[in-house]
């Protein structure tokens, strides 16, 4: 590689898809150093790309690495379960470029030096770009506000409870009113606490004969009209993960077109499963909030592509197994999705008839915007953050065979399209698969 | 003892003198009885004739070599009423209903199950239901080890697979489980290699009681077919009701359930049972009438606002048994909340109620059970 002066490269044939830009086009991208140089997709151009090394990238999709919004990394506390190189890895082979991680480790991202920590170890390993999120409250204790301008000059790049909500309205409204002197984003995982204790499955029939305790769904949509009540109050930026109801997305909809500063998101396990998964007491289908009705499911894939949903994040929950083989009520919360991301996603283009500049955008873009980055994006000037995958690639996915330290993923031998070839950082080629000529 | 040996003492005989009248040796006639042979036709019919008929056939179907009544039965475990077809049901209750009328059945310590072990894995109090599968299982001549679970463990979720494991490398035969947690027995039947019995899991099924409240209405009414049962109380949290709604139904019958809206399941039925709030309208038509039991901790306040409320409105007196048929019969797992969900008097009358029945009939039920399942599973080993 040394024959090609400041890492120039050149990717070339690639089916360009760039949402920002709305470009879906075969071109070329140049980079140079750590920032893109060039996006060229008029043809006949007479380029040198003498100084460059060139990627081939024919038949394959190249796009700007894509922004996770959720994900829970758990290091520092509970590094048996996944760490920041694990998690890293895994992130890579996903074509994910930027994670942002949640606050409920051990210790609680709600102090600088955990930020600090976090950053260094982020370092260290060289991999995906990590942005922690610090908690709303010290400890998550749902009480006493995080020094939040102090945070966000750390590197804090949004404020939530992780998969908590806060369910004090006081609490909330100050949270939302305080956040808004650093115009910082606030993330909040919609379940009100009290609707919602010891239920450990979507409420209905089935949670019924398996017996059950039921999460209704009324905890989601009375949480979020309580938020959104609070937020025409004292303005501000605040977002929705994890949404799984229809009357969430009709919520949250009227409030945008009311001009409400407010967006949101959900995962692939809530538009590709239903409350079926749990099956008899599969502890892989716990996950929160639950997994609806397959009303709720149908309606969320469509206001998908409906696009009503602002973005998609992975919601990247790993549980070792003394945590998933116990009874069902026993059992933690939460399922992996760093590398299942992409081609589950990707059904909405081939189920839903979804255009593929359209699904690429709910997790590249969108998340940038909402975050206000400079990646997700392929413009001059902007972090050579990249991902390449090839679209029509059919695997199964191979649970055992993935990254993460932990698999606690319902996917095992499902049948996806869409696999990553390379992951571009920075201008640096993190992830290549073995089939990938570089 | 076997009915011919009976006979043979009646009559004044010994075994030496009956085997020498029917023409065979007194080995041959000790294989007869240990159920180990079966009497050829024709010595069958000399031993018939002999003894006026008092002996038939029957006597000799029912011990080793008796799995006819049991062939159709292929589950290795009863984890719930869910899955166990009309047939499958009918053949536990059919086995248990020959052993209440015992007379044919003859079961003795050094017989059949000798060897066998039952381990009694409860990890929450019951008293009843661990007794009931001892002494089902002694009965039949099992060894039967008490596992006694200190309850502030069953919070730790690891230890129970490690517990399963540990058991399993003991070789039993059955495992009874009950547990405060629903599914459980499910996980351990997929990591145990004896048959699992569920003997209560969280709010999930009961099997076992399902089978003997069937019985003892199939004992009192000749059928389940075409009879219309209510069921009230506690159905949300009521493991009972959920294994009986699914017995009764698939057996033929219609259900009611009756509760106050904060104690029914979310929805509009639950199993294909009806439910009402109003105890007139849920027990009009009601040829058996089942009561739960209130646990103590939903009267206070979060479910319903006292006992005395709920009384007024879903215990079960005369008056409101009123709205059922005349000839209604009611039950009860027990233990009873005397004057919380029954009136005191009511369930102390024996032409109306089943429930010592009921625990009368456990018994014979969980003899059934585990007969089927160690015959079921004798069986697959031999193939």
């Amino acid at each position: 590689m040394s024959k090609f002066k400041n890492n120039k490269l050149a990717f070339v044939n690639a089916r360009l898809i760039d949402p920002g830009n709305k470009i879906d086009n075969i071109g070329i991208v140049l980079i140079e150093n750590k920032i893109i140089k060039k996006v060229i997709t008029n043809e006949g151009n007479n380029l040198n790309l003498n100084d460059y090394q060139i990627i081939d990238c024919k038949k394959y999709v190249l796009c700007p690495g894509l922004i996770d919004i959720c994900a829970h990394l758990r290091e520092p506390g509970e590094e048996y379960k996944e760490n920041i190189e694990s998690a890293s890895n895994a992130a890579l082979a996903g074509g994910i470029t930027s994670i942002i991680c949640m606050p409920d480790t051990n210790p609680v991202i709600d102090q600088i030096s955990v930020i600090e920590f976090i950053a260094r170890r982020a370092r260290e390993t060289n991999g995906v770009k990590i942005y922690p999120a610090a908690s709303i409250t010290k400890g998550l204790s749902g009480d006493k506000l995080t020094e939040m301008g102090l945070l966000k000059e750390a590197g804090a790049i949004l404020f939530t409870e992780g998969n908590n909500a806060i369910s004090n309205t006081k609490i909330m409204q100050q949270a939302l009113n305080y956040a808004k002197n650093f115009d910082a984003l606030i993330v909040q995982h919609p379940q009100d606490a009290f609707l919602a204790k010891n239920g450990v499955m979507n409420s209905g029939p089935l949670a019924s004969k398996l017996g059950l305790p039921g999460i209704s769904k009324v905890a989601e949509i009375i949480q979020i009209e309580k938020d959104l009540r609070l937020l025409e109050n004292t303005g501000g930026r605040l977002h929705f993960i994890n949404i799984t109801t229809k009357e969430s997305v009709n919520i949250i909809n009227i409030a945008q077109k009311n001009g409400l500063n407010v967006t949101c998101s959900t995962s692939p396990h809530y538009f590709s499963l239903n409350e079926n998964a749990v099956d008899e007491w599969k502890t892989f289908a716990k996950v929160t909030p639950p997994l609806r009705s397959e009303e709720d499911r149908k309606y969320i894939f469509d206001s998908i592509i409906n696009n009503k949903i602002n973005l998609l994040t992975s919601h990247h929950s790993p549980q070792d197994q003394d945590n998933k083989r116990v009874p069902f009520e026993q059992a933690e919360f939460g399922i992996i999705g760093l590398e299942t991301l992409l081609p589950l996603c990707l059904k909405l283009h081939f189920e839903g008839k979804m255009k593929l500049i359209d699904v690429i955008d709910k997790i590249t873009y969108q998340p940038s915007k909402v975050l206000n980055l400079k990646s997700g994006i392929l413009k001059k000037d902007s972090p050579a953050d990249i991902c390449i995958f090839d679209l029509n690639h059919k695997y199964k996915l191979d649970i055992d065979n993935m990254k993460s330290k932990s698999k606690n993923s319902l996917f095992e031998d499902y049948e996806v399209k869409g696999k990553v070839m390379a992951t571009i950082i920075d201008g640096r080629i993190a992830y290549k698969s073995p089939k990938m000529k570089i | 003892m076997h009915n011919l040996d009976k006979w043979i003492i009646n009559n004044s005989l010994s075994r030496q003198l009956f085997a020498k009248k029917i023409n065979i040796s007194t080995a041959t006639l000790s294989r007869y009885l240990s159920g180990d042979r079966i009497p050829k036709q024709e010595i069958m019919e000399k031993i018939v004739k002999i003894t006026r008929g008092s002996i038939s056939p029957d006597d000799f179907y029912i011990t080793k070599n008796n799995n006819i009544f049991i062939n159709n039965f292929k589950k290795k475990h009863l984890l719930g009423i869910e899955g166990l077809n009309k047939n499958e049901i009918s053949s536990i209750l059919n086995r248990a209903d020959d052993i209440v009328s015992n007379s044919k059945i003859n079961y003795s310590k050094d017989h059949i199950y000798r060897g066998k072990t039952l381990v009694n894995l409860f990890f929450e109090d019951s008293t009843r239901t661990k007794t009931s599968f001892e002494l089902a299982a002694k009965r039949l001549g099992l060894d039967v080890i008490n596992m006694q679970i200190e309850t502030s463990s069953i919070r730790k979720g690891e230890s129970l697979l490690d517990t399963a494991m540990t058991l399993n490398a003991m070789r039993p035969d059955i495992l009874v489980i009950r547990h405060a947690l629903s599914g459980t027995p499910h996980l351990l039947a997929n990591k145990v290699k004896c048959s699992v019995i569920n003997a209560g899991d969280g709010k999930h099924e009961h099997p076992t009681q399902a089978l003997l409240d069937a019985l003892a209405i199939r004992k009192r009414k000749n059928k389940i077919k075409g009879l219309k049962v209510a069921i009230c109380g506690d159905i949300a949290h009521s493991r009972v009701a959920r294994s009986n709604i699914k017995l009764l139904i698939t057996m033929g019958a219609s259900v009611n359930i009756i509760a106050p809206s904060t104690l029914l399941p979310s929805g509009d039925n639950l199993l294909g049972a009806k439910s009402y709030t109003n105890m007139q309208k849920g027990l009009s038509g009601a040829d058996i009438v089942m009561i739960l039991r209130l646990q103590l901790e939903r009267m206070h306040g979060t479910y319903i606002p006292s006992a005395k409320e709920y009384f007024k409105f879903y215990g079960l007196d005369r008056n409101k048994l009123s709205y059922a048929k005349d000839d209604a019969l009611v039950m009860h797992p027990g233990p009873i909340n005397r004057g919380v969900e029954i009136d005191s008097e009511l369930a102390d009358d024996i032409n109306r109620t089943l429930i010592l029945e009921q625990v009368e009939l456990g018994v014979a039920i969980r003899m059934s059970v585990i007969e089927h399942l160690l015959n079921n599973s004798e069986h697959k080993n031999n193939v």
